[in-house]
């Protein structure tokens, strides 16, 4: 036996188990899903051609080479219908009915496969027991096809890779792909290079062909595994919606114009008792499903809030959020997705972003046949926004005034509310009915506030750059750094009542996105959290734009009138 | 995997997997102002449990331990875990010490400190002022044996490193944000006529973190907010 041949064997042993975790880590996270099958099956095929060569190796005599020699050929013939297998599917070459004619493919590999045994073990072997795949005889004509069939299938699958590339928006997808295209152009390259053309030309190099596809498949594991994304399933509700609402056509997009959420969700319901759906929403997904009965429909939060929750960063706008939105429209069919709180997504990226992902997803929704509810106020946006929606979608929809989107409860707990009202005289009754701990943030003096409104004990935090006082203050610029970590200790530690009244101090600060962001970030804590967010306000204190993106924040909205 | 320097930043500890792991060689970064050195100094002082070294070059050991009894951190010579070199001291040497290059005597120092006091952990405050000492012909390789010869100490390594204010690489040469295994940058940012600050662990190697600016919160020690 060569030393070189012990030397690689090692390695080798390595590579195996490399790869056989890579698959398994594939098959684990998403078990039901094709892709993750056929990438965990590209895994083992490699692996096995390996192993087989391993112990080729070191078989002993001739009979026990006979059988490596099986099961190498097992790996190796079917690594290229595997590979182009998964590669088509990944990148969706064909339409989505068509995907299981790919299974042809395997046909040759099945056909090949007694053929090649018969070659090599009649050829190869008898001379050269123990030489692993240097032994493997490079002068039948068995042989010379399988060389072919590997090299076309490889080419065919980089040529595949290399035009859905260019064709391919989505950045998460793209790196993947590139990731995957690497990886065969190395293999495509040096594999026939080390295996099949240097032996056919005679040439005695002691590389094993068995570490190009480990490149490869190396390449194809950190690809799908990299991004930490989560499967969703495609299921259709059993229970049927308790309200008959408006039917919409599938496979058309359309923009709900209300003033809350509250009737496209009804229409989402309807729809998902027929179709799959999806909802993206910055809304606290467990509310929602209780109030529209949605039992098993995946249910997506926009949010940077720890739970355990499905959730996306808003800020991720173009990379998880389009991908989850997109590969689950191209998984399935008839899809219906709904992307609730359009403002917050736009204020957060910026609306020309905004309007570019939702251009990206009509578009993979009008060849997939998905179906796209979208909520829209139109008094949070501009009227030159609102056009640009308009000639996206194919439809918009105008329900004027609804009702606000949650209606109100006894139980006030792990709800928001807003009351616009001059002083902060109804606040002030729920702060003395409720039974909870409270937390008063103000920007008027403490003391004051709670004599004018007899408000009951609580803590409570003066909205200041006044230093010396006896009250506990927080300065107004301090948004996101004493104030929110004020109220999130207070919220992590009891379920209780944050009251704020002052968010007009807090908005001349700090400009409506920040004061956005605070209140999606304290009201999704105290969803968690089971708290409850309390703000009043004057309505005459603000642009009634202002007015309507922060009321889009609360469950619920009370505009109580004095005159 | 080797122990864990915790930093003491509340939620930021969280947030690398319980701390700064051992052995590691961290650029601590940010404009003037953003608490660099009372950041260094506080996760010397908090790590009461071993002892470390703190070399500070800018500023005199006088006006150091001044500026952190104003943040509560009071130092006791006698019973503090910190060896607090200055300038002042390492010049005495160097006047010893003649041909002697200063990295030599620096090495020397905290070799003979290590010995001493068994010291885990070392501080150099700021990297920039460190290189006017160093006289380097050669930025890129001599920095590249200078982070050698700080690993082979084999502590868990602070560098303090001054950042312009709109400046995007970490590190004079450029060459400093690979060689380090971590970097954690402060940011300052003017939000009317107040300034806010934030903080970011760019990288830490072998450790799963968010690569998020975090508001920061100097109070009592500091904190940053996790949503």
């Amino acid at each position: 036996m060569n030393l070189d041949d012990v030397q690689w064997a090692y390695p080798l042993m390595g590579v195996i188990i490399v790869e056989v975790i890579l698959g398994i880590l594939i098959l684990v996270k998403n078990p039901k899903h094709r892709t993750n099958q056929l990438g965990a099956a590209v895994q083992f095929t490699v692996a096995l051609w390996i192993l087989g060569d391993v112990g080729l190796k070191y078989a002993a005599d001739y009979s026990t080479a006979q059988a490596w020699s099986t099961f190498l050929w097992i790996g190796a013939v079917f690594i290229p219908s595997t590979v182009l297998h998964f590669v088509a599917l990944f990148i969706r070459a064909l339409p989505q009915n068509k995907m299981k004619y790919l299974w042809a493919i395997h046909l040759v590999s099945v056909l090949l496969y007694p053929l090649i045994i018969l070659e090599q073990l009649d050829l190869g072997l008898a001379d050269a027991p123990y030489e692993g795949i240097w032994a493997t005889n490079s002068e039948g004509l068995v042989y010379s096809l399988f060389a072919v069939y590997l090299i076309s299938c490889v080419y065919i699958g980089l040529f595949i890779l290399w035009r859905g590339f260019v064709k391919i928006k989505n950045k998460i997808e793209r790196s993947q792909v590139l990731y995957l295209a690497i990886g065969m152009t190395v293999a495509g390259i040096f594999g026939p290079l080390f295996s099949v053309i240097l032996p056919i030309l005679e040439y005695d190099i002691n590389v094993s062909g068995g570490i190009f596809p480990f490149i490869m498949v190396a390449f194809f594991g950190y690809a799908m595994l990299k991004y930490k994304l989560f499967d969703i399933e495609h299921i259709i509700e059993e229970a049927k919606p308790v309200t008959e609402s408006l039917r919409l056509k599938p496979g058309m997009s359309y923009i709900i114009k209300e003033s809350g959420s509250n009737n496209s969700y009804e229409i989402f319901r309807g729809m998902v008792s027929q179709t799959p759906g999806l909802c993206i929403t910055s809304f606290y997904p467990q509310k929602l499903r209780n109030e529209y009965n949605l039992e098993k429909t995946p249910i997506v939060w926009i949010t940077e809030t720890s739970t355990d929750e499905k959730k996306l960063s808003p800020h991720r706008l173009e990379f998880e959020i389009l991908y989850t939105i997109e590969t689950f429209m191209k998984d399935g069919e008839n899809t219906t997705v709904m992307i609730d709180d359009l403002k917050y997504l736009s204020m957060v990226n910026g609306f020309d972003k905004t309007l570019e992902f939702l251009k990206s997803i009509n578009d993979v929704a009008a060849m997939n046949n998905a179906a796209i509810i979208i909520p829209v106020n139109p008094s949070r946006f501009e009227e030159r926004e609102i056009f640009q929606l308009k000639s996206i979608f194919d439809e918009m929809i105008d329900l004027g005034r609804g009702e606000s989107k949650i209606p109100a409860r006894d139980d006030i707990s792990s709800y928001s509310f807003i009351f616009e009202e001059e002083s902060p005289v109804q606040a002030s009754e729920i702060l003395r009915s409720s039974q909870s701990k409270k937390l008063c943030i103000t920007s008027q003096y403490p003391s004051k506030l709670k004599t004018r409104f007899d408000l009951p004990k609580m803590d409570m935090y003066w909205l200041t750059t006044t230093r010396q006082s006896e009250e506990r203050t927080l300065q107004p610029n301090r948004l996101e750094f004493e104030i929110t970590q004020t109220i999130a200790e207070f919220l992590r530690k009891e379920k209780g009542l944050v009251f704020i009244y002052g968010l007009e101090t807090l908005l001349m600060e700090s400009g409506l996105p920040k004061v956005n962001d605070f209140l999606k970030t304290i009201i999704d804590i105290a969803s968690v959290s089971e708290g409850s967010i309390m703000a009043s306000i004057d309505p005459g204190s603000l642009k009634e734009r202002e007015m309507a993106v922060l009321e889009s924040r609360f469950d619920i909205v009370r505009r109580i009138d004095t005159s | 995997m080797g122990e864990i320097i915790r930093t003491h930043v509340e939620g930021l500890d969280n947030q690398i997997e319980g701390g700064i792991p051992e052995g590691h060689i961290i650029l601590l970064c940010g404009p003037t102002g953003s608490m660099k050195t009372t950041l260094a100094y506080s996760i010397l002082h908090n790590a009461k449990d071993m002892n470390s070294i703190y070399i500070s070059i800018e500023q005199s050991r006088m006006s150091l331990t001044k500026q952190m009894n104003t943040f509560g951190m009071t130092y006791d010579p006698i019973r503090t875990n910190i060896s607090l070199v200055d300038t002042g001291i390492l010049r005495k040497k160097l006047g010893f010490l003649g041909e002697k290059t200063l990295t030599d005597i620096v090495k020397m120092f905290v070799n003979r400190l290590i010995e001493e006091t068994d010291a885990k952990l070392l501080v150099i405050d700021s990297l920039e002022s460190f290189y006017t000492l160093m006289n380097m012909k050669n930025p890129r390789n001599d920095l590249f044996h200078f982070f050698a010869e700080l690993k082979e100490l084999g502590l868990t390594t602070i560098l303090v490193s001054e950042m312009m204010e709109e400046q995007e690489e970490f590190g004079m040469h450029g060459c400093e944000d690979f060689l380090s295994d971590g970097i954690i940058h402060l940011a300052n940012e003017k939000v009317g006529r107040s300034v806010v600050r934030y903080l970011r662990v760019v990288k830490m190697r072998a450790v799963d973190h968010s690569s998020d600016y975090f508001p920061l919160i100097v109070d009592d020690g500091f904190k940053i907010v996790v949503k």
